[in-house]
């Protein structure tokens, strides 16, 4: 390969380029997917803002008054805190006034 | 579209577009890829064309302009995919394709301009904007690079 003139072969290169022929005037068609993502991507942003709305609007807009679940719910915590609580003992601390300390 | 009505003519482009760009690529498909963008671009500028001193030399440094830009976007994107896209032919051939693609696109750009479509210094200084002088010392630079790669 390099037995030739750098200069020979580079010349005979440009020379072989004059054999391909100018192409007919056609311009060349988008890539496919490109062009599909520009038909699909408005219709897929209208889809989410769509159900976006739909979401919003049937989203319940007070808290629920009487969800039985709810209710259940409370009552096992209220029920789990109760047992984790120590029991009251009857000498349980009552702080009283000092009688004998008098503010007057 | 190819044909650009001026005032004074109505010319054909297509053929010396992208003859130039074929010229500065070495390869058609980016060739074709520089003729379709400069006849656009053309086509946009129809007035300025139309006012221009020598319709010709500023189509020719669109052609340029536009064959550099995509030889350099390509580059960039070799060095990520290393990706060849060879032309058919001989191995020499090839071989010379594969060196010219490790040079600068300016580099490209005046061996295609000097070996392929044989333009004076004043003409290839004309489309990249450089001084008569200065196209000398670039073509002898882009030689050299050429001949380097070439023998090593």
């Amino acid at each position: 390969m390099k037995d030739r003139p750098a200069f020979e072969e580079l010349k005979s290169f440009y020379d072989s380029l004059d054999a391909i022929p100018t192409p007919p005037l056609a311009f060349k068609r988008p890539n496919r997917w490109s062009f599909m993502s520009v038909l699909l991507a408005p219709t897929a942003a209208s889809i989410v803002a769509y159900g976006f709305m739909w979401f919003c609007s049937s989203a319940p807009t007070h808290p629920p008054t009487s969800c039985p679940l709810r209710l259940s719910i409370d009552r096992m915590a209220l029920d789990e805190i109760k047992a984790e609580s120590p029991p009251r003992t009857a000498g349980a601390h009552v702080f009283k006034a000092d009688s004998s300390r008098s503010i007057a | 579209m190819a044909c650009i009505d001026t005032a004074r003519e109505e010319v054909d482009y297509r053929e010396f577009v992208f003859r130039l760009a074929l010229a500065i690529c070495g390869e058609r498909d980016t060739a074709e890829d520089v003729a379709q963008d400069v006849l656009l671009t053309l086509y946009r500028s129809k007035a300025k064309l139309g006012v221009a001193d020598n319709p010709t030399a500023w189509v020719r440094k669109v052609t340029v302009r536009c064959a550099t830009r995509h030889l350099r976007r390509l580059r960039r994107s070799d060095r990520l995919s290393d990706t060849v896209q060879a032309p058919d032919g001989s191995s020499d051939r090839i071989a010379v394709y594969e060196i010219l693609r490790q040079l600068t696109p300016e580099h490209r750009a005046i061996l295609g301009m000097a070996f392929n479509q044989g333009l004076s210094y004043r003409e290839i200084g004309e489309a990249l904007d450089i001084p008569e002088g200065t196209v000398g010392s670039r073509l002898n630079a882009a030689k050299k690079a050429f001949q380097g790669r070439w023998e090593q």
